[in-house]
């Protein structure tokens, strides 16, 4: 009988997105929506596997800004306020679906009883969810794993070394103060590797990181199993490629399961479709409409109109999640099959990385999906759950190859994050990288504790400033304000100190307000960037 | 800030950390032994000496008091640096950036000369100036700071150089560091390195053959529009791969 490996890696990461000095900030919601919709969904499904005694194996990467936020008290007071105004908004929809269409009342008590248990389990562990988490690696159910410390974009970093080894420090470091211990692997920011990084994740005791496919593919030399085996780098660091096959099954604006007509509409909700006076305490302050996360449509047929949807039905949604879910394992066991065969009996290891928000935040059922999907491979003989560490301690051989340079991004290469909408970007974080260096080995010894913090603080800008997320955003035309005025401002602030430093004149009240407001890495320590590498 | 602003706050039930923050913000003076509730009163006392009016909330003391709100900050155009720096995008086109110090500025116009940015391939040789396989170039301004070369080959190394001409002899001023363009196709070689984790030790066995290999490979793709159309970004932002 064949048998083969199934790793399914979810990458959870938000840039850090942190206004203490607003009441509310728009862009805020982002975490507390992927809170909701996802990060506690995915614990309670995880919590249902384990008592009903599943075997599941999954791997996550939490990121240090997503880990930062998680801890951060402001922002946890604003999430459960967040989370009492949304219940406040499902008690009113009670009352007011009782006379529209039969069916929506239901779906508000729902949404209601979803919410307050979402309360309850993150009151219970006082908001610290990546604790959550690692009960779930405690268990060997999980594997967490770091990324690079803003998710900065590294193959556009490659000639300033200190860059790369500092985002990768700083990784390793956050994963460490918050998890308690050293991560074992890494998702690099956009799966973007270029030949030598693995360099940096052996000096900092990472077994393996994640590529895309063609890293193998078109790797040096050509994969003996392509995608479908683990191979070594030259610097004895693991690398899993992404499996072009399950990512379809998932993601694909035509066959994709998250398509299903039975699913919830994304789009329709009641932060649009309620008149002002009424939503106006739920939606942004400015008045500015916004997802509430209620919401009573199903996506019902892929050309039907929004204002022409049905009545989600979560019964029914539910279903399709078992009948994908049986879809999903039944074409691994398949692959596994064919692969199996293939490769003369040597065993498959299928690797599924999805961004994590793609479960519950985008696809509503995702969660149930993933719990159903483990429900249905529980004791399969042919395709068997597993983390890395574990894959790895089971291969007796492996084929030693140097990736292809490539990221997960379009086209698979530079080109969302380095096209002419976002290529000005990198002028400036040059200029921030080589200032943050000069100013690191200049000062290394300083014993000023001011100087240190103005040092310390110019490095969590330009850390900031280099993460992914706005380059990303530019490209695809989101919220583009947001992101070119967040490059800017971090910017400005990095250049401002770096001043202020050189003159010996920090404004040690504007360094107060900088420290509050953009606080990530409050252990930082700027020497990091003094380090000689490369 | 508005008198209603900060009533809204104080409404908020904000924790002391919070109230103290606050009133640092407005250029409260506190006491490190005053209460929630001193606090409170000490802020509620600032608001009250403010008119109740959005005319004393110029935009330069909103940026004060909000100062987190992200701005569309100025940065310099340029850091009077040398440099040129050389990017791949994908297998076929090469981002260059460049700035040059005030003292080469000025050296350059001295000779009234004219700029050139060059991408040359250097596969597989020391490079001396003159031996490249071959080069693309374009005459540019020095305030225009960038520009996207579409090349011959993937897998191949590239250097940028910033430069002019003396009559026919291009005279390079910078020199980036060397780049390698991405490979859009498999590498097929001779041997494979195997690595045993039990035992220890390398092999060097012969190579898969090569049907096996491709049956997992796509075609590959060739070159794209230039990476600064906006035909090109739309394309990018619309497709999706593993993200």
């Amino acid at each position: 009988m064949s048998r083969g490996k199934l790793v399914l890696m979810l990458h959870a990461h938000l840039p850090f997105i942190n206004h203490p000095d607003f009441p509310s900030f728009m862009e805020e919601r982002w975490l507390f929506e992927a809170i909701t919709e996802t990060y506690i969904p995915l614990i309670m499904a995880f919590h249902r596997l384990k008592n009903d005694g599943i075997y599941f194996r999954i791997t996550m990467s939490i990121t240090p800004p997503l880990m930062e936020m998680f801890a951060n008290k402001d922002l946890q007071k604003k999430y459960v306020d967040y989370l009492g105004r949304n219940i406040e908004l499902c008690h009113k929809e009670i009352e007011r679906t009782i006379n529209e269409v039969p069916g929506s009342q239901r779906l508000a008590k729902r949404y209601l009883k979803e919410l307050e248990e979402i309360r309850e389990l993150y009151l219970s562990c006082d908001g610290n969810l990546v604790g959550e988490f690692a009960k779930f690696q405690d268990s060997g159910n999980l594997e967490i794993v770091t990324c690079n410390a803003t998710h900065g974009f590294l193959p556009l970093m490659t000639h300033y070394p200190e860059a790369i080894n500092a985002q990768i420090s700083i990784g390793v470091d956050t994963y460490r103060k918050d998890v308690g211990r050293l991560p074992k692997g890494i998702w690099l920011a956009e799966c973007g590797y270029v030949p030598g990084i693995d360099s940096y994740l052996r000096e900092y005791g990472l077994s393996f990181f994640f590529v895309d496919s063609h890293a193998l593919w078109y790797g040096d030399p050509a994969p003996r199993y392509g995608v479908y085996r683990p191979v070594i780098t030259p610097e004895n660091v693991f690398v899993f490629a992404r499996d072009p096959e399950s990512s379809q099954q998932v993601w694909s604006a035509e066959v994709g399961y998250p398509g299903d007509s039975r699913y919830r509409e994304f789009y329709r909700d009641v932060g649009f479709d309620r008149e002002e006076d009424y939503i106006r305490p739920y939606i942004d302050p400015s008045g500015e409409r916004c997802n509430t996360g209620i919401k009573y449509y199903k996506i019902t047929g892929k050309d039907v109109p929004l204002n022409e949807k049905s009545l989600y039905d979560f019964d029914d949604a539910k279903k399709a999640t078992k009948e994908h879910a049986r879809d999903f394992s039944q074409r691994k066991r398949e692959q596994v099959r064919r692969l199996s065969e293939q490769f003369g009996g040597v065993e498959p290891v299928i690797v599924a990385p999805f961004d994590a928000e793609l479960f519950g935040h985008w696809w509503y059922e995702g969660p149930l999906f993933i719990e159903e999907l483990f429900r249905e491979l529980n004791g399969d003989s042919e395709v068997v759950p597993a983390t890395p560490p574990e894959v790895i301690d089971s291969m007796e051989q492996v084929q030693q190859i140097t990736p292809n340079m490539s990221t997960w991004g379009a086209n698979g290469y530079n080109e969302v994050w380095l096209n002419g909408r976002n290529d000005w970007i990198y002028r400036h974080l040059d200029e921030g990288t080589r200032l943050m260096i000069e100013l690191a080995r200049k000062y290394e010894r300083t014993e000023e504790k001011l100087k240190i913090r103005a040092l310390n603080q110019m490095a969590r800008e330009l850390l900031l400033a280099q993460s992914s997320d706005w380059a990303f955003i530019v490209t695809t035309n989101t919220t583009v304000e947001y992101a070119v005025n967040r490059t800017r401002s971090h910017l400005e602030r990095l250049l401002s100190l770096y001043r202020e430093i050189e003159s010996n004149n920090i404004d040690e009240e504007r360094l107060n307000t900088l420290e509050w407001i953009d606080s990530i890495f409050q252990g930082i320590d700027f020497r990091v960037y003094a380090k000689q590498v490369g | 800030m508005r008198k209603e602003e900060i009533h809204d706050f104080l409404k908020s039930e904000p924790s002391i950390q919070e109230l103290r923050r606050f009133a640092k913000m407005l250029g409260v003076r506190l006491r490190r032994s005053m209460k929630k509730r001193d606090i409170t009163k000490a802020i509620i006392k600032t608001s009250e000496s403010r008119r109740p009016s959005s005319e004393n909330t110029t935009a330069n003391s909103t940026e004060k008091m909000r100062p987190s709100k992200p701005v569309n900050a100025d940065l310099p155009s340029r850091y009077f640096r040398d440099y040129v720096v050389v990017h791949p995008v994908n297998p076929y086109w090469i981002h260059t950036m460049w700035d040059l110090s005030i003292r080469t500025a000025e050296s350059l116009s001295r000779i009234d000369a004219k700029l050139f940015v060059r991408v040359s391939d250097i596969t597989n040789i020391i490079y001396d100036g003159k031996n490249a396989h071959r080069f693309k170039e374009a005459q540019i301004d020095l305030e225009q700071g960038s520009w996207y070369f579409q090349v011959d080959f993937p897998d191949a190394d590239y250097i940028g150089e910033l430069g002019y001409y003396s009559g026919e002899v291009f005279v390079s001023i910078l020199k980036s560091r060397i780049t390698r363009t991405p490979r859009n196709s498999p590498k097929f070689t001779e041997f494979e390195t195997w690595i045993n984790r039990v035992k220890g030790g390398r092999q060097e066995i012969a190579a898969s053959s090569e049907e096996a290999g491709m049956a997992f490979v796509p075609k590959s793709s060739g070159p794209s529009s230039s990476p600064s159309s906006e035909e090109f970004i739309k394309t990018i932002s619309k497709s999706k791969s593993g993200r």
